[in-house]
């Protein structure tokens, strides 16, 4: 009995033409419509004011490239009812981990990446599992202490970057001999390792297809992974915990779990981020990772409970678009470059809408 | 009549505000006074500059102006009170002036020609707008803005 | 028995009992005198008590800690750019730029406030992101609108471009005209009297406010939404209130902050400010559910004491002064997550054992139906 489902309509004007788009834009979310329209504006408008327009849809595919993993590192844990990500520091540090433990023992060219994500994988599954027994610890309140919980541990590697005996001289302070650069070139390491396979350039249009295809088959993981016995258990957790638990599911590991894969997958996701930006950014980068990953999610059609591999496609997507049209667009359309500020407003816009949209499901 | 009579604090208060408000306007406003000791010529008349000035504000001495010499001082108001002690030229006895000069609103800066005013000339004789001669070239530096988005950079 | 109290008593002030060990530890270190560290204590609690004291009114309402306050300072900081371009200086100056950031203030407030009704239970990360959303208007505001929409009169704080503000705008004409009123120096310390009358009055101000009937009120609504809401007060409405003093305060706050430092960057002055006023103040042995002035006034200066030794005493431990940079601001990160942790676990404990409660009276009830 309890396992029926009942789905009701509660449009009440279906019948005419007005309400099917009022109830088109509202799943849709107005929100995210205007952000639509507005990108969409920004395209047309982009060779109009003397920009290619394929050369701005390879700057937002290859920025779509870079962030699409960070961005999916959100998915687990929100599905779990965990909130959004706002830890995600915390992965990014496993990321940095890795990458730096990579260069210093000496690998070359692409192995760097492949050796990066080995290395970062015991801290991700480390850093998440005490980090999952934490927010177990402090079922409602994730979100803000999942905030200073990432601020805290990237204040506290930004001394241990300084004190952790590295020793490769490309990476540490030239007159020091310790301590690591604030940032750190990866030419000759996994500068392109994703983005640069199998490149397709056709004219102005350029396809990073490696990354692509590394965000896909990580996206499809995700996927399948949210189809298993486990993953459907970990759905049930973040939208109906009583039903969970009459199930049989054992709510604080379905939950820890989450919060590993989501660690690790921003371990990778940074990496990722990396590849393609040619450099390590150590020390306070991290801090201005998580909001952009969360806003693009929220953007995406994702909800503080309730987040699909397509809300992080279209998402990201829909971010980043906005992120590399409006300097170019804007700027030479007003001569005034307003577009970090209309960033910073759309974005965490996003994330005040959904943070202040009733949760489908009171805990 | 309940609800009028919170209307009526609420008005009273936020006119006495205001009122504040107007009247921080006028004794705040700031200005910067430049004293000239300098011979000066106005409408054929000839003013010449003298040995030495010395300026008391407020009972406190704030500086001897000699011949050719400028300094400044500020004022917070539109009137402002002084004191002249003239030394006509080296040896004289000091002459003893108060003046109580009032500086017209919109102007942040103001000369005031010192033997024009020992020698009783009108105000806009003695008195004149500053303008500020140092014209600033504008380096690419200052144009850059630094903001700091997502609030990381501890300033403290 | 008396072991007992004095285990609870370590328990309920972790916080402040660690960092006076900390700063035990650390002032030897940093090898700075006794009067310096005087002197420098006197300044920072004159600059930055009102600021922190702007938190307890929401924390009353149970609203936790007000993330927003950021808000509030940007009000004052735009209330000092327009005072300083009208060249109005000093004390007038300030009352000014005080009744300019009033508005602005009430009208930030009651938008965070509404937010914040509307994202019950997740106050303080609406709050959080707030800031950063106002932060963005701020810019937009301040970068492009002042000077073009808003007259801006003076080129010594117009960016060169013609429009927006510069990086810094100087105070000088108001830089410590508070302080200065009334300043008593002993030896090398200076006491600026009249902000400390300043507090004071605040401090009255905030004890006479919760014997009020909307303090009252306040108390109720922060101690239980609903039972307030069944004896007839309007919850939504009083939890604005208290969020709008707040912001008001620290809007004052800030220019009494800003008088000190004599010089206000313009885009970065707010944005650590809410982060560290809430770090001292739970340093000062707060809770996200309560807190006192005493908390107030502890917390500023032990979380000030670190501030001023941790770069020094960091060189001569281990070398390297941004070590110990790093190290205070890990410490404020991590004073913060602490008590955010330990109100967390002790709000569930609660929930629990009213649970209980309830299953057993339950259990009473069926038990003494059957028989």
């Amino acid at each position: 009995m309890g396992k029926t489902i009942i789905k009701t309509d509660l449009i009440d004007d279906n019948n005419s033409f007005m309400g099917t788009v009022k109830s088109a834009v509202k799943s849709f979310g107005l929100p995210r419509l205007i952000i639509s329209l507005f990108l969409l504006l920004m395209f047309i408008l982009a060779p109009f004011v003397g920009a290619n327009f394929f050369t701005q849809l390879s700057n937002t595919l290859n920025r779509f490239s870079w962030n699409a993993v960070l961005v999916l590192a959100m998915v687990p844990m929100i599905h779990s009812g965990c909130g959004l990500n706002f830890g995600l520091p915390l992965g990014i540090i496993a990321g940095l981990l890795g990458a730096t433990l990579s260069i210093e023992l000496g690998f070359t060219g692409a192995t760097t990446f492949w050796m990066a994500i080995l290395l970062a994988t015991p801290f991700a599954v480390l850093f998440g599992t005490l980090y999952g027994f934490l927010l177990n610890k402090i079922k409602g309140g994730e979100m803000m202490i999942a905030t200073y919980v990432g601020f805290s541990a990237v204040s506290l590697m930004c001394m241990m970057w300084l004190l952790l005996p590295y020793h490769s001289p490309n990476m540490v302070w030239g007159y020091a001999g310790t301590g690591l650069r604030t940032t750190i070139s990866l030419d000759g390491y996994f500068n392109q390792a994703l983005s640069g396979f199998l490149r397709i350039n056709i004219g102005h249009l350029s396809i990073p297809t490696g990354a692509l295809l590394f965000f896909g088959i990580l996206a499809l993981g995700i996927w399948a992974f949210l189809h298993t016995k486990t993953g459907t258990a970990m759905t049930a957790v973040g939208s109906n915990a009583k039903f969970a638990r009459a199930c049989g599911v054992n709510i604080d590991r379905v939950r820890a779990l989450s919060v590993i894969m989501s660690t690790w997958l921003g371990a990778v996701g940074i990496l990722v981020y990396e590849q393609g930006f040619g450099f390590i950014q150590l020390y306070n980068a991290p801090f201005n990772m998580a909001l952009p990953a969360v806003s693009a999610i929220l953007i995406g059609g994702a909800t503080v409970n309730k987040a699909s591999i397509t809300n992080v496609i279209i998402g990201t997507f829909l971010f980043q678009g906005i992120v590399t049209m409006t300097p170019t667009v804007i700027n030479s359309m007003i001569h005034m470059d307003m577009s970090e500020v209309i960033r910073v407003i759309v974005s965490n816009g996003m994330i005040i809408y959904a943070l202040t949209r009733k949760s489908e499901v009171s805990k | 009549m309940k609800i009028s009579k919170k209307f009526l604090y609420r008005s009273i208060s936020i006119l006495v505000i205001i009122l504040l408000a107007f009247f921080m306007f006028v004794i705040g406003r700031g200005h910067t006074i430049y004293f000239d000791n300098k011979t000066f010529e106005s409408q054929n008349l000839t003013y010449n500059s003298v040995y030495r000035v010395d300026l008391m504000v407020k009972g406190e001495l704030k500086g001897q102006i000699f011949s050719r010499e400028r300094i400044s001082d500020t004022c917070m108001g539109q009137s402002f009170n002084f004191i002249l002690k003239v030394i006509e030229s080296r040896g004289d006895e000091p002459k003893e002036y108060e003046f109580k000069i009032r500086i017209p609103y919109s102007w942040d800066g103001v000369v005031i020609n010192l033997p024009a005013l020992i020698n009783g000339a009108e105000e806009n004789v003695y008195m004149s707008k500053f303008i500020p001669t140092v014209v600033e070239t504008p380096s690419l530096e200052d144009d850059v803005v630094i903001t700091d988005e997502f609030m990381i950079d501890p300033v403290l | 028995m008396k072991k007992n109290t004095i285990v609870s008593f370590i328990s309920n002030n972790l916080v402040p009992l660690m960092f006076v060990l900390i700063c035990s530890v650390a002032i030897p270190l940093s090898g700075f005198s006794f009067s310096y560290l005087l002197a420098e204590i006197v300044t920072r609690i004159a600059r930055n008590s009102f600021l922190i004291l702007s938190l307890l009114i929401p924390i009353m309402a149970g609203m936790g800690l007000n993330f927003g306050m950021t808000l509030g300072a940007m009000a004052g900081e735009i209330g000092l750019i327009l005072v300083s371009d009208w060249q109005i200086w000093g004390i007038p100056g300030m009352i000014l730029a005080m009744i300019i950031s009033v508005p602005i203030s009430i009208l930030l407030g009651t938008i965070s406030g509404k937010i914040m009704n509307l994202a019950k239970g997740r106050e303080m990360i609406t709050g959080y992101i707030m800031n950063y959303f106002i932060n963005g208007i701020y810019q937009l505001i301040v970068l492009y609108a002042m000077g073009v929409v808003i007259p801006i009169v003076h080129s010594s704080i117009l960016l060169p471009r013609g429009y927006g503000i510069r990086n810094t705008v100087s105070l000088l004409a108001m830089r410590q005209s508070l302080d200065n009123l009334l300043a008593i120096r002993i030896g090398t310390v200076k006491i600026p009297l009249f902000t400390f009358i300043v507090i004071a009055l605040l401090c009255l101000f905030i004890l006479w406010f919760r014997k009020t009937k909307l303090g009252q009120d306040m108390r109720a609504v922060g101690q239980d939404m609903e039972v307030a809401r069944a004896s007839g007060i309007n919850v939504e409405k009083t939890r604005i209130i208290s969020i709008v003093i707040s912001t008001v305060l620290a809007g004052f706050g800030m220019i009494i902050y800003l008088q000190n430092m004599g010089n206000l960057s313009t885009y970065t002055a707010h944005s650590q400010i809410g982060m560290f006023c809430i770090a001292a103040l739970l340093v000062g042995g707060a809770s996200v559910d309560k807190a006192t002035i005493g908390n107030v006034f502890l917390g500023v200066t032990l979380f000030h004491i670190l501030f001023i030794v941790a770069p020094s005493a960091g060189t001569k431990l281990m070398g390297n002064s941004m070590i110990g940079e790093y190290f205070r601001v890990f410490v404020s990160y991590a004073v913060i997550t602490f008590a955010l942790i330990m109100y967390e676990t002790k709000k569930r404990k609660a929930l629990r054992e009213v649970g209980r409660s309830l299953g057993l009276s339950q259990t009473r009830l069926s038990q003494s139906k059957q028989a």
